[in-house]
């Protein structure tokens, strides 16, 4: 071969032990010694990343193959898939990579053995981007976390693998990056697993419920993404990703609002085109929930907000209408909310013709009928479609929730209600903790070193911790 | 860091400048212009003096350095005098607001209708960490003050504005000032004494301030701004008979291609969001002064009680100061509890030094 | 008690806030105060103010729109007229309120008519209901009506869709752009009846037969009731001053050649005082850069300089006329008064100096006028 380098012992030695300290946080890292008589052979890879049933065949076998344990040395020497490390550093990314070394007692070698994770990937179903990777999350751990290892060749990636859930033992793996997350975190979360108290537990939403950021909140502090490569951009940001047995999802904490309206499309697009797209995404949030409420308290209280045109046609329009301007709203955002819900559950066969009976002939009946005003179509179709910017689900459904309670309010309390209600909603979130980290807080970074929560203030009770 | 010390100072005068208007441009309106110069120079001073004082004891609200300072009788007074002028610091333009509100959102409003409102929403947020508070204040700020801008150079391209107006207002500049516009204006820029609780979260850094020059000239910008605007829409002469002077500036302006035709209605809600984190913030500060008079209590409920009890206290006897009295006696007693403003602050900065004193001998005089 | 104790510190703290709030809403009466829905309300899109009888002084004509079903589709301009003598605005107001069963909406009333009987009484006393209201906008004109308020609120032309709406196209800038029409704002009104050295000039509309009107001559007023009319010429010569116009049409007809008129694009304006104490003086100087508009033969583009003089003859003894008829009647529309108390530091005395000086000020005027083409054709 060419380029063969002969490593000293003492040198194997060292490197052999480095690479047992990195790797010590991952459990699916498998250090094994083959002793077969008077010979020794040492395999080190990731069980994750590698294809293992290939080493075991290919390594292992051989080794206690009688034809060629003499000359397992020069077996392995043989083998096609061999590459070389250049350094310490590079062997460990390798490591992290799928390869596997083999210390034969004579020398290291290091062959590539990496796990083809293309076939059987199911497609992102849920979170989908025009341009960019397709694939999602499958229901096995394992095979996950080969996913995520094959996207972040990372030998500071650790893997901690526990079970929830006394009667089910589901498994559970806990990723994050030695480098950059925060260990307290990592702590804090991985107390909360250990301390579910639960029978069985199915999947990832619970999960997320059981660790225990507040079940009663609105507002979702862990994300939810079947997305890889999310995780992985996730993972080079500091947090910490669960995965669990049977679900293909995975959970992401700590969280901040922007995470919710981050879609993995900002970064596979131009600039001004994701700065673009992000804005838009915000500003959907923005009419979904003001755009009812806002309607409400305009027509209702203020009408000179309007020009003349337009609050004179308005006047037009409901004027056949035979329920004040707030029930009529809320009769028809709540005819919009069955209509999501049951399109949820529709068979295939069905499904189009519901959403074209229920959308278009419906509403425009309605209308004819003199059961709402046109505009109030508009209105609940704009609602409906901008509820659907929001890329996470779980924020999009606390929108939905939301928006209703403006609506209480602007109805109750005119443009005052609408303002206040969305300067406690600001409150609100700014309040709020994700796993010890501010929720809401803009241009970040510079006081890392200033204490948000009563933990890590060091215990002084008259604050609140948050909000609600 | 220390931009959040710079959003304690934009709030106060933004917050502050509707409510204060109304006294410096009013009755009291001869020689307000030398007031408010005065004020733009002692406001500097006090700016450049609060953040290097606040500077000598880091990560310290000034509960710490007067419990440190004072022995237990004098320090819980001054407290307690402090946790009242903040308190009704942040509830004059509650007051005003609320007032606003009857009148321009909705004449039917119940008389303490927007109050309760307001308070709501106060009583929600104001037991935050205070840290959580300045990035509330932030995002408030970021949406507000580019309307805010907008505002003021719309009004000073409106070609309605009458430019002699103005002129014969500055005419007047040599008018004796008085102390009622004086301790008005001055109080728009005592939003640095709110570092006496903040500085426990945020530590400003005097040294990376360099801008401070830059914030103060930007302050003085707008206090001009509202000083002659109204003097330019409504006349030298006419400007003292307009009551609510700001959002009567605001109804002149038309955006006659926007959506919304009347300004004042983008006024509105922004002048509603910025009252709101002025208040929460200056009934925060209020509360922590509050917290420390007394020892800190072992049970949740005593905790509570403690936070609690005064915000209800608070918010009953702001019902029926609304109930009883009526918005023109309010305005007038605000008007004289402004004076307090400039004793106060010298009496913290008195206060500051005494403490900082034996610390700077020790330590050999390397203070700042 | 025992569930008191047993809850979380978060839960207990929203408990007691919960509470609190509950507390304040319920006393303070609130929620759903005030809740019209918007086809109930009448919007009342311009107001009218008429001279009434010795008892009942005051004639308030509202008009009322009526919405549509859709605006698009039939093209009426459907409205509704009422009309009330009282002793008080205020007090018909009430009583149409009642008469209507809806409620009045003035949140979008844009124009005001003070009739023509009413311009010589007090304007302050007259537009105070105005001033005071919150809902009147600051921004609504304010016009004379001739010959009384009722009557040209009673037009409704043509092209109008809204109504009361071409009223608003004549006065803000979203219509014509004409010189004979002076927009007043409500505000402005407010600002220059308390300004000592400026009075307001407010546009007179005429109501002509067959849902028609005109707006040419202008009133000057003071808060004392005076006032005076300009005609159409003088009316146009204000707008000139004030650079208020965007585009002006200056007819020359001074008999020393043929007739012609010009547009002016561009106006330049400004004034200074010569104050000399035995014979003050204001000086006007100015550039008005225009296009030939309408000659009766041909122009050479050399003899243009001679219809510049002639124009320049024209619009500075105009203009001289028109200042001189002012002084003469007491009325100050172009802030000179203003001007003087803002040169002026003295504050008690620069007022009735200049009320002194005032009648005796000559006027000079130096405008000049640049033909910068004939048009598009010679």
């Amino acid at each position: 071969m060419e380029g063969e380098v002969t490593v000293e012992t003492s040198v194997q030695a060292e490197w052999k032990r480095a690479i047992a300290e990195r790797f010590k946080d991952s459990e699916d890292f498998v250090y094994k010694q083959l002793k077969r008589g008077g010979e020794r052979a040492e395999i080190l890879f990731v069980r994750t990343a590698a294809d293992w049933q290939s080493v075991y065949e290919k390594l292992v076998l051989p080794f206690y193959d009688r034809n060629i344990a003499e000359h397992y040395e020069d077996y392995a020497a043989s083998l096609p898939n061999r590459v070389q490390p250049k350094n310490l550093g590079d062997a460990m990314e390798k490591l992290a990579e799928g390869h596997v070394m083999l210390d034969t007692g004579r020398d290291i070698h290091m062959f590539v053995f990496r796990n083809q994770p293309q076939k059987d990937i199911r497609e992102a179903a849920v979170e989908t981007v025009i341009q960019g990777p397709l694939l999602a999350f499958s229901a096995e751990v394992d095979k996950n976390i080969m996913l995520l290892r094959q996207r972040c060749y990372q030998p500071s990636l650790a893997v901690d693998l526990m079970t929830v859930g006394s009667r089910s033992k589901t498994h559970v793996a806990l990723l994050y990056d030695l480098e950059k997350a925060d260990p307290a975190t990592v702590a804090e979360i991985k107390r909360r697993i250990r301390e579910i108290r639960m029978p069985v537990v199915q999947a990832v939403g619970q999960l997320s419920m059981l660790l225990g950021e507040s079940p009663r909140s609105l507002i979702p502090r862990v994300l939810v993404t079947e997305r890889p490569d999310r995780a992985t951009l996730n993972l080079s940001q500091g947090k910490v990703v669960v995965l669990m047995e049977g679900t293909p999802f995975a959970l992401i904490a700590p969280t901040t609002l922007f995470d919710f309206f981050s879609s993995m499309e900002d970064i596979y697009q131009h600039y001004f085109i994701s700065r673009f797209l992000l804005i838009l995404r915000y500003f959907a949030v923005f009419i979904c929930l003001t755009l009812p409420a806002s309607y409400v308290a305009i027509t209702a209280y203020n009408p000179e907000v309007f020009r003349v045109e337009l609050a004179l046609s308005i006047a037009g329009n409901r004027f056949a209408v035979p329920y004040p301007a707030f029930l009529e709203v809320f009769v028809m955002m709540l005819a919009m909310e069955l209509l999501l819900e049951a399109s949820i559950r529709l068979p295939k066969a069905i499904g189009s013709a519901a959403t074209t009976v229920g959308g278009l002939i419906l509403g425009q009946a309605a209308t004819e009928a003199g059961l709402v005003s046109s505009i109030m179509i508009i209105i609940v179709a704009t609602v409906a479609i901008s509820n659907f910017v929001i890329p996470i689900n779980s924020m999009s459904f606390a929108v939905r929730v939301a928006k209703y309670g403006l609506l209480a309010g602007a109805t109750l309390f005119s443009l005052l209600g609408l303002a206040l209600g969305i300067a406690l909603m600001i409150g609100y979130l700014a309040s709020v903790d994700s796993f010890g980290q501010p929720f809401l807080k803009l241009f970040e970074n510079d006081d890392r070193h200033v204490k948000t929560t009563q933990h890590q203030a060091g215990g002084d009770v008259r604050h609140s911790e948050e909000v609600s | 860091m220390n931009r959040y010390f710079f959003y304690l100072v934009v709030l106060f005068f933004i917050a502050g400048t509707a409510v204060q208007q109304v006294v410096y441009l009013g009755a009291a309106y001869r020689g307000s212009l030398m007031s408010l110069l005065l004020a733009f120079a002692a406001g500097t001073l006090l700016l450049a003096a609060t953040v290097r004082m606040y500077a000598r004891f880091p990560r310290q609200g000034l509960p710490e350095i007067a419990n440190g300072l004072l022995p237990r009788p004098l320090a819980a007074p001054f407290l307690l005098a402090q946790t009242a002028l903040w308190f009704v610091t942040g509830a004059v333009p509650l007051l005003y607001i609320s007032e606003i509100s009857k009148r321009y959102i909705n004449p039917d409003y119940a008389t303490n209708e927007p109050l309760a409102l307001f308070l709501a929403v106060i009583v929600f947020l104001v037991n935050m960490p205070s840290v959580k508070l300045l990035y509330f204040l932030e995002i408030i700020l970021i949406f507000n003050v580019p309307l805010l801008v907008l505002l003021c150079f719309k009004s000073y391209f409106s070609d309605q504005l009458s430019s002699y107006s103005m002129l014969e207002a500055a005419s007047r500049i040599f008018e004796a000032p008085n102390y009622g516009a004086f301790s008005a204006a001055f109080m728009l820029f005592t939003g640095c004494t709110a570092l006496s609780v903040f500085n426990r979260s945020i530590a400003p850094d005097p040294a990376k301030m360099r801008y401070l020059p830059l914030l103060s000239f930007a302050c003085f910008l707008l206090v001009m701004t509202a000083y002659f605007i109204p003097i330019g829409m409504f006349g030298a002469d006419g400007v003292a008979q307009v009551n609510y002077v700001w959002f009567a500036v605001a109804d002149t302006l038309r955006m006659q291609y926007g959506f919304i035709d009347r300004v004042l209605f983008v006024v509105l809600p922004m002048n509603i969001l910025t009252t709101l984190a002025f208040a929460l913030t200056a009934w925060h500060v209020g509360l922590e002064h509050w917290k420390s008079v007394w020892p800190a209590p072992r049970t949740v409920w005593g905790n509570l009680s403690l936070v609690y009890l005064p915000l209800a206290a608070m918010s009953a006897f702001l019902f029926v100061l609304e109930n009883q009295l009526g918005f023109s006696r309010i305005a007038r007693y605000a008007n004289y509890w402004n004076l307090w403003h400039v004793p106060n602050v010298l009496i913290v900065l008195l206060l500051l030094w005494l403490a900082a004193r034996p610390a700077d001998r020790a330590a050999g005089g390397t203070g700042n | 008690m025992r569930f008191l104790r047993g809850l979380s510190p978060k839960t207990a703290e929203n408990l007691v806030k919960a509470l609190i709030v509950a507390a304040l809403l319920f006393f303070s009466d609130a929620g759903f105060n005030g809740y019209t829905d918007i086809e109930q309300r009448f919007f009342v899109l311009a107001m009218g103010i008429d001279k009434g009888t010795e008892e009942e002084p005051y004639e308030v004509t509202l008009k009322l729109s009526v919405p549509q079903p859709s605006l698009s589709s039939n093209n009426e301009n459907e409205y509704l007229l009422l009309s009330k003598r009282s002793r008080s605005i205020a007090g018909a107001v009430a009583f149409l309120k009642a008469k209507a069963g809806k409620e009045f909406d003035f949140g979008h009333m844009r124009i005001i008519f003070i009739g023509d009987g009413l311009a010589g009484e007090p304007w302050l006393k007259t537009l105070d209901w105005f001033f005071r209201r919150r809902d009147v906008q600051n921004v609504a004109y304010v016009a004379v009506a001739r010959p009384t308020a009722k009557e040209v609120l009673r037009l409704h032309p043509d092209y109008e869709r809204i109504p009361a709406n071409a009223f608003l196209l004549s006065f803000g800038s979203e219509g014509t752009e004409s010189p004979y029409i002076v927009s007043t704002y409500l505000f402005d009104m407010h600002r220059n009846l308390f300004e000592r050295g400026v009075d307001p000039v407010v546009s007179i509309v005429e109501a002509l037969g067959r849902n028609q009107y005109e707006i040419r001559d202008s009133y000057v007023v003071n808060e004392s009731g005076g006032k005076l009319e300009l005609n159409a010429v003088e009316t146009g010569l204000f707008n000139i001053f004030l650079m208020r116009s965007e585009r002006s049409t200056l007819v020359v007809d001074d008999g020393l050649g043929m007739p012609f008129a010009m547009t002016a694009d561009e106006i330049h304006l400004d004034y200074r005082f010569d104050m000399n104490p035995n014979r003050p003086a204001i000086v006007i100087r100015g550039d008005v850069y225009a296009q030939m508009e309408e000659a009766s033969e041909r122009v050479e583009p050399q003899r243009l300089a001679d219809f510049e003089r002639r124009a320049e003859r024209h619009i500075n003894e105009k203009m001289i006329q028109l200042l001189v008829k002012l002084q003469r009647n007491g009325f100050d529309p172009f802030g000179f008064g203003l001007r003087y108390r803002a040169a002026h530091m003295d504050q008690e005395s620069e007022w009735e100096e200049w009320r002194m000086i005032y009648p005796n000020v000559s006027f000079s005027s130096r405008i000049r006028v640049r033909l910068s083409g004939t048009g598009t054709i010679k």
